[in-house]
């Protein structure tokens, strides 16, 4: 895994998700590149380090530019890439479907701790509306967009090294 | 499992307790890591809207509109002739309301402001909460709660400010509440943001009075109970009522007057104050002082003491 071309990744995935993030949305639904991207790093990497690195320093990106309260999404991707690392270190042998089932199994889970954490305790929104309305479709969204991602990753930051496909 | 072999899951279970530790006692826009960030990103994301989005935007705007513009055109020529024989009568009345206020010796409730244009610059990761970056902050003046404003009306408040940056939220954002009244007789209520209602661009007016007279297209303004906001600042108009079980109503739905899907500039009212004899102080922070103010204005004693009846607390957190 190169190093160099991982932090310019991070850096130019941080700048597409806070600038063009509202010109790609699909009926306000936005996806979470800064999450797929760690995703696709955890399915990718053999180094769990590497993998819980990654996730850390793309989720405290998205809480700073989220400016809410620190910590969030830092929980979120770490617990998301760490069972996309386990289950896909024992799953890897089924093929890269895993991957994008993972990723949209993920991101329900993630946004599902999110709802739990700050709005199911701000506002009068149940999970149900929120999960068809919101979780789903940024679920599918992800999951599609992923398949791009995990091309593009491969072709630029695991070009050389080993890649567990 | 060669991630519990390692033993790297004491590491894991630390890095979230701190998390959950940090989440607890600090707000990321007054932390390090977020000043940092903000300061690097912000200045780039404010060019990149600049020299890509905003060219892109409009061009595609501008091919997908060029037979509306076209129609528009011929329209406006037609209504530019008549609206200029209506300027010539207007004048006339413009003079005659000066002459007729310095006979009776009013003033205007002319609230002035202090503002520092912007640049938008980001907007929000994530599908839950509505808040936009803009590329000014504390060294231009901008302090936290100051109110944000487009030529549409208004768009929301500063909630956090580093040195080059800041982070408005919107009224359409679920954390949002506003002091507004309705500019056709004065009822007052607070705007409120929705989960659901911001999917849409919309909000929902709340907290009216149970006898509130209210109708479609009702225009909104800032109250400007809470001495946040100023008022008379233009919001939106209401578009929809919702009733409860009961068949009373519950809170209609408003669309705000800014467009969210073409957010360039904004202006941060830095400080602002009212030149008026109704007024006289330069914030309205005593509510109650301004309730008296507003009933013996509106000859109107039921309205607000209501709401304030109602919910004491209401105003001390709506600006």
């Amino acid at each position: 895994m190169n190093r160099l071309k991982t932090f310019i990744w991070i850096f130019l995935i941080t700048l597409f998700q806070s600038v063009f993030i509202e010109y790609i949305s699909i009926s306000e639904i936005r996806p979470d590149f800064i999450f797929i991207f760690s995703l696709c790093i955890a399915a990718k990497e053999k180094n769990i380090k590497t993998v819980m690195t990654i996730a850390v320093i793309c989720g405290i990106i998205t809480d700073c530019l989220t400016g809410r309260i620190f910590g969030n999404y830092l929980a979120v991707y770490l617990i998301c890439a760490v069972i996309m690392y386990i289950i896909h270190d024992a799953m890897f042998k089924y093929g890269i479907i895993v991957s994008y089932v993972l990723i949209f199994l993920l991101t329900i889970l993630g946004n599902s701790i999110f709802y739990i954490i700050n709005i199911s305790v701000l506002k009068d929104v149940g999970y149900l509306y929120s999960l068809l309305n919101i979780i789903l479709p940024t679920a599918v969204y992800n999951t599609i967009l992923s398949v791009i991602l995990m091309y593009l990753i491969s072709k630029t930051i695991f070009k050389k090294a080993g890649v567990r496909f | 499992m060669s991630f519990f072999k390692k033993k790297i899951w004491l590491i894991f279970i630390i890095i979230i307790a701190v998390t959950i530790g940090i989440a607890y006692i600090s707000r990321s826009g007054d932390n390090p890591a977020a000043n940092a960030v903000n300061f690097v990103l912000t200045p780039i994301e404010s060019k990149l809207n600049q020299w890509i989005v905003r060219p892109v935007d409009e061009f595609i705007s501008y091919i997908a509109n060029m037979k509306e513009f076209k129609e528009e055109n011929e329209r406006l020529k037609v209504e530019n002739q008549e609206l200029s024989a209506k300027v010539k009568d207007i004048s006339e009345y413009i003079a005659e309301n000066d002459r007729l206020k310095k006979l009776l010796e009013i003033d205007n409730e002319l609230t002035e402001y202090t503002t520092v244009a912007a640049k938008v610059a980001a907007y929000e990761p994530d599908n839950w909460f509505s808040y936009i970056t803009i590329d000014k902050g504390s060294s231009s003046g901008i302090k936290e709660s100051d109110p944000v404003i487009t030529a549409q009306g208004l768009l929301g408040q500063v909630t956090d400010v580093g040195r080059n940056w800041a982070k408005i939220s919107t009224i359409i954002n679920s954390e949002s509440s506003v002091g507004v009244r309705i500019t056709r007789n004065g009822e007052i209520g607070i705007l409120e943001g929705d989960v659901k209602l911001s999917k849409s661009n919309k909000s929902k007016l709340a907290y009216l009075v149970s006898n509130a007279s209210i109708i479609s297209g009702d225009i909104l303004e800032t109250s400007g109970l809470g001495g946040i906001y100023p008022p008379g600042l233009m919001v939106g108009k209401i578009t929809e009522m919702q009733k409860n079980n009961m068949g009373q109503l519950d809170y209609a739905i408003v669309e705000p007057f800014v467009d969210f899907n073409n957010l360039y500039e904004v202006l941060v009212i830095t400080q602002w104050s009212l030149d008026s004899d109704v007024y006289q102080d330069e914030n309205i922070n005593n509510h109650d002082d301004y309730l008296n103010d507003y009933n013996t204005e509106n000859n109107d004693n039921s309205g607000l003491e209501d709401i304030e009846y109602r919910n004491d607390t209401v105003y001390e957190n709506v600006g």
